[in-house]
């Protein structure tokens, strides 16, 4: 973990109100792994006064720079799309747990809603690097909100696109005809990101497949470090009902299994 | 002419602090090492501690306001013994003075807790945080009159020798009496203030966002009510007293010893700056220098 002066390579929008940022840190890239999370502090003044939390969308070592991916929802965020390249931001990363790719797996499958794809863009980016088939399910509410998806292609991702509007000829549901999709084949471990909907979608199917997911959960911090105790969700410690705490998805987070967030393996 | 550093020590009562910054419960954790040594500060205050296990509030657990932040974590708590058996060793490791916040529903719990910490051989002192509500006095806070809180203070000064630093709840009203109170039961020292309690409510749901519905208001906007109260305790009392309330760097620091305060407690920053502590350390040197300051303790009261 480091706090460092980031500067601003690239900051865009790349679909309806997201927003790609390209921060230069070979300190961040250098060490991030998908699924875990920087601290970003939107100006030196103090409204907003914390920092936001962002995920990392692309971790590139040898490239020396780092990509958030970011959805204007609030003030932080809407200050965020003024800054141009060449600006500093303070960034503190890299934290939380990430992803696991298990060491033998041969497929994975990731699903996602909306922004939701920003970290799973990642942990897809490396799995590929490491020669692991990767199946990504993608959904949006329209065709303008589309975004990532490219970069799946790019990456040798098998990717399915579902938009609400049906554009591209999605279902309502991103995990609706999930068995038959998936008929056949081995999948080693599940993903998602963001929807507690889709969570709960994907940790019912994949359990009842005995197949094991991974669920990276977004909550508003304080500090991003363990000590505001702000971020709490309430998650099982272990396989027995009556072991329910609140953890913090800073610190025992953000990436939980399916089971600890949505229920009981 | 050689550089002369200036002394910026201090002490609380018996408690020698190599300079006055402390960091105030529940705002940091020992994970901030891995961004500076922790041995810079004068004092470590870990997250206040219950003698029981507590879960705390439920979320959402906080709001952000602008230059503060309201929250209500509620103190969650992994009990006594579990803080001796995890915490206690990497605290004795710090090589710092360390000060134990300590809350409790009934005067027996904090002086049980007082006492226990006497035993662990290491601490430096224990805080009481007395904004807790009093079960006895039907939820009213143990620092909200200066009865309660002497009763308090008199039952644990008996139950350890340690240093007792009480607390106070933000109160225009009574923050006076409530720490002469405590001064005449034994008090080492006053913590002042703790978070103003505070509410925020969301217009499109028309519910106050926090879970617990109310919570405290901390950050940069509680300062100037810091400074104020601290500088009317000042002129009250002859024990010295550790400031918190907002303060962000090194004239911040400086404002809350120019109204009274002998150390202070940077707490809400370290969330949005987690290296606010060695930056005000490194303030503090500076305005010490820059000034002609030989001894930081001649600022303390110096604005009255």
């Amino acid at each position: 973990m480091v706090e460092v002066q980031c500067e601003v390579m690239n900051n865009r929008e790349v679909a309806g109100g997201v927003w790609n940022m390209a921060l230069r840190s070979p300190d961040l890239a250098g060490t991030a792994r998908p699924g875990q999370f920087c601290m970003l502090r939107v100006n030196r003044r103090l409204d907003p006064v914390l920092r936001r939390p962002f995920t990392f969308h692309r971790i590139l070592p040898d490239r020396e720079y780092i990509e958030i991916l970011y959805k204007v929802v609030g003030r932080g965020t809407d200050l965020m799309t003024g800054l141009e390249p060449g600006a500093f931001v303070d960034v503190l990363g890299p934290l939380g747990n990430g992803y696991a790719i298990p060491e033998d797996a041969r497929t994975i499958v990731t699903v996602s809603r909306g922004i939701g794809i920003a970290g799973l863009v990642a942990l897809a980016e490396e799995a590929r690097r490491r020669g692991v088939n990767v199946l990504a399910l993608a959904s949006f509410s329209n065709k303008d909100a589309v975004t990532g998806t490219e970069l799946l292609d790019y990456f040798g991702c098998e990717t399915a696109l579902h938009t609400d509007d049906g554009v591209h000829g999605g279902t309502a549901l991103v995990t609706d005809g999930l068995g038959a999709r998936l008929a056949g084949r081995q999948v080693d471990q599940f993903y998602t990101c963001g929807s507690r909907r889709l969570a709960m979608a994907v940790y019912q199917w994949s359990a009842g497949h005995g197949i094991p997911a991974q669920v990276s959960l977004e909550q508003h911090m304080a500090c991003g470090m363990g000590a505001c105790m702000g971020c709490v969700v309430e998650a099982f410690t272990s396989g027995k009902r009556d072991a329910k705490a609140y953890r913090r998805v800073c610190k025992e987070g953000p990436v939980f299994w399916a089971w600890e967030v949505c229920g009981v393996a | 002419m050689p550089e002369v550093r200036p002394d910026l020590s201090v002490r609380i009562g018996p408690i020698s602090m190599k300079n006055p910054l402390m960091v105030a419960s529940g705002t940091h954790n020992l994970d901030y090492g891995e961004l500076y040594p922790l041995d810079i500060l004068g004092a470590y205050v870990p997250k206040t501690i219950r003698m029981h296990t507590w879960p705390g509030n439920p979320p959402p657990r906080t709001a952000e306001v602008p230059s503060g932040v309201v929250t209500s974590v509620g103190i969650p708590s992994k009990g006594w013994d579990a803080f001796v058996r995890e915490d206690a060793p990497r605290l004795r490791a710090l090589g710092i003075p360390v000060i134990l916040s300590v809350v409790g529903k009934t005067e027996d719990e904090y002086a049980g807790m007082a006492e226990r910490a006497g035993s662990l051989g290491f601490l430096a002192g224990v805080e009481l945080n007395l904004s807790c509500p009093n079960i006895k006095a039907g939820g009213l806070a143990f620092g909200s009159d200066a009865k309660t809180a002497a009763s308090l203070m008199d039952k644990v000064r008996k139950a350890t020798s340690l240093p007792v630093i009480p607390k106070l709840p933000p109160d225009y009203g009574r923050v006076v009496e409530v720490a002469k109170a405590c001064e005449d039961a034994g008090a080492d020292a006053i913590a002042m203030i703790n978070a103003p309690p505070a509410m925020v409510i969301d217009v499109d749901t028309r519910q106050p966002v926090l879970g617990n519905r109310t919570g405290g208001l901390s950050g940069p906007a509680i300062r100037p009510m810091a400074v104020y109260m601290i500088y009317r305790v000042y002129k009250a009392v002859r024990i010295p007293i550790i400031g918190m309330g907002g303060a962000c760097d090194a004239r911040d620091v400086i404002e809350f010893m120019l109204a009274g305060a002998r150390a202070v407690a940077l707490g809400t920053v370290n969330f949005f700056d987690p290296m606010a502590v060695p930056r005000a350390l490194e303030g503090l040197r500076e305005f010490t220098t820059t000034n002609g300051i030989d001894d930081i303790n001649s600022l303390v009261g110096a604005a009255h």
